[in-house]
């Protein structure tokens, strides 16, 4: 039993000694093992409670001087790093520079990669968001038609909610100056697609949205508070857009934000209206393709089913209307994934070059500094000889080979 | 050696387990376990110093030069146990270090915060 609680105490003293750094380790680790071993033997006598003080001054002294060790190595190795950059100031410079002008690339690039590729679009499920373009002649997707959106919304099973949207320029008259003012006319769909409910009011209600309806208008939250005041009675009054009379029905929340507006078709959408299509209008023949459709594809449905559903239907119609269609079929692709389509390729680049071993970026830079590397590395090599030769704490001779050096920093 | 006595101050006050080790050692050559025991009988197990602690204070005055590892060894001994021994640095620091605290009781005495010494006081050796 003395044998087996012995062999327990050894390695839980083992585990106790990781806290103290490997040279510590390596110079005391055996001999400190030992004079644990007879104090337990010494202690044993004490009875239980002695063992437990024991193990507590031991755990408690393990856990002081570890740290003590560990900041003095640390204090060991930036003094000599300081010296190092100190002995050469213009390389030291160089490598300074060269560290702060990488690390700011660096974040800024990232901060960029952040916002545009990793960071979530601002809607709830975001992931489901989808949009519908038809396939041109040469197989690229294109914009689509009222007719093909109405089709493809009415017959899909797998999408939950589509909307289609042109863009908008209106004059905002009234209250205070005239301006223009850019925005979106949308389908009564819109805000159920995007998942976004107004902050005050409603959104549009089908019967708003076909020609004739009554002209109604939601406000994006900017627009309400900086042209409105954040007038809280907002919803029921009229408002002059392009000398026409529009009852503001809903004003948007704070977070939500267009950006696919500004993306896609290059507008600050403030204003938004409902498109008061009807298949028989001029701009809504089915091949008038100057709208944008997005969908929200059903929870569990995967991207690649819907777009294949939506690509048969828009085919079938296609087949239907043959002289309308110049190669048929559609093209379904995620909105987080279209709205980084420009940046996207260059910034994922950008990230894989940082993390591979050896990019020809990384080569080109480390050749640069090879040069100086050589010239310190026979300085360096005779101070390790120096301290060899003066008897210096024998564990730390080595660290001095691997402690930061400027050429070290500057390929880290 | 005014001096050499002003460089010594530099080294103190000391801590109160690193006098405790160099008292130890003032006597005679001692490894690991029996500077623990030295220490622990001579302040009346008021001090029991954890191994962690004891060679944290080894190794830095084996660094500092105030002791220096013994060459003699027993054939007997556990090949891991290392004796240490006080060198004359060592032996000057910690007297230096015993003056300075005999001064501060010294002036404790002078205001009667404490009796006269016995004259049978054991002194550390």
């Amino acid at each position: 039993v003395s044998e087996r609680s012995r062999s327990r105490a050894s390695r839980l003293f083992r585990a106790l000694l990781r806290l103290f750094p490997t040279d510590f380790r390596e110079d005391f680790g055996s001999e400190m093992e030992e004079v644990f071993h007879r104090q337990r033997r010494a202690a044993g006598a004490g009875g239980k409670r002695r063992q437990a003080g024991l193990w507590a001054r031991t755990l408690a002294g393990a856990l002081s001087t570890g740290l003590r060790e560990h900041l003095a190595l640390l204090r060991h190795d930036l003094r000599l790093a300081v010296r190092s950059l100190a002995r050469r100031p213009g390389f030291a410079a160089a490598a300074v520079l060269t560290l702060a002008l990488g690390l700011g690339a660096n974040t800024a690039l990232f901060s960029v990669l952040e916002a545009v590729v990793l960071r979530p679009l601002p809607y709830p499920e975001p992931e489901r968001l989808v949009v519908v373009g038809e396939k041109e002649a040469d197989g690229r997707p294109s914009s689509t038609s009222y007719p093909t959106y109405a089709d493809l919304a009415a017959e899909s099973r797998t999408v939950e909610a589509m909307t289609a949207f042109g863009t908008s320029m209106v004059g905002l008259a009234g209250e205070g100056e005239p301006e223009l003012v850019e925005g979106l006319r949308v389908t009564h769909t819109f805000f159920a697609t995007f998942g976004v409910a107004p902050a005050l009011g409603r959104g549009f209600l089908p019967e708003e949205d076909r020609p004739g309806a009554e002209r109604v208008a939601v406000l994006s939250h900017g627009l309400w508070r900086r042209r409105f005041g954040a007038d809280p009675a907002i919803v029921g009054r009229q408002i002059d857009l392009s000398g026409l009379q529009f009852t503001v029905v809903g004003v948007l929340p704070a977070d939500f934000a267009p950006s696919f507006a500004a993306t896609l078709r290059g507008v600050d959408a403030q204003v938004f209206l409902p498109l008061r299509y009807a298949g028989t209008d001029p701009p809504a023949c089915r091949t008038c393709r100057h709208l944008v459709a997005l969908a929200r594809i059903r929870r569990g449905v995967a991207l690649a089913e819907a777009g294949a559903e939506l690509d048969g239907l828009a085919q079938a119609l296609a087949r239907e209307h043959p002289q309308d269609y110049p190669a048929g079929g559609a093209i379904v692709r995620p909105l987080q994934q279209e709205m980084t389509s420009g940046p996207r390729p260059l910034l994922l680049l950008w990230a894989r070059a940082r993390r591979a071993p050896s990019s020809p970026a990384r080569t080109r830079w480390a050749s640069g500094c090879a040069s100086e590397a050589r010239m310190l590395r026979s300085a360096r090599w005779w101070a390790w000889w120096v301290t060899c030769a003066i008897g210096a704490w024998r564990r730390r001779r080595p660290s001095r080979l691997t402690c930061p050096t400027p050429s070290s920093a500057t390929f880290g | 050696m005014p001096d050499a006595d002003a460089d010594l101050q530099r080294f103190l006050p000391l801590s109160a387990a690193t006098f405790h080790v160099l008292v130890a050692l003032a006597g005679e050559e001692l490894h690991g376990y029996a500077i623990l025991k030295e220490v622990a009988e001579r302040t009346g197990g008021e001090v029991e110093l954890a191994t962690g602690t004891l060679y944290g204070i080894v190794k830095r005055l084996l660094e500092e030069g105030w002791i220096a590892e013994s060459r003699r060894r027993s054939p007997l001994a556990d090949p891991r146990r290392r004796t240490y021994r006080l060198t004359d640095l060592g032996r000057r620091v910690v007297t230096a270090e015993a003056e300075r605290l005999e001064g501060l009781v010294a002036m404790a005495r002078s205001r009667n915060l404490l009796a006269a010494p016995a004259s049978n006081t054991r002194r550390p050796s």
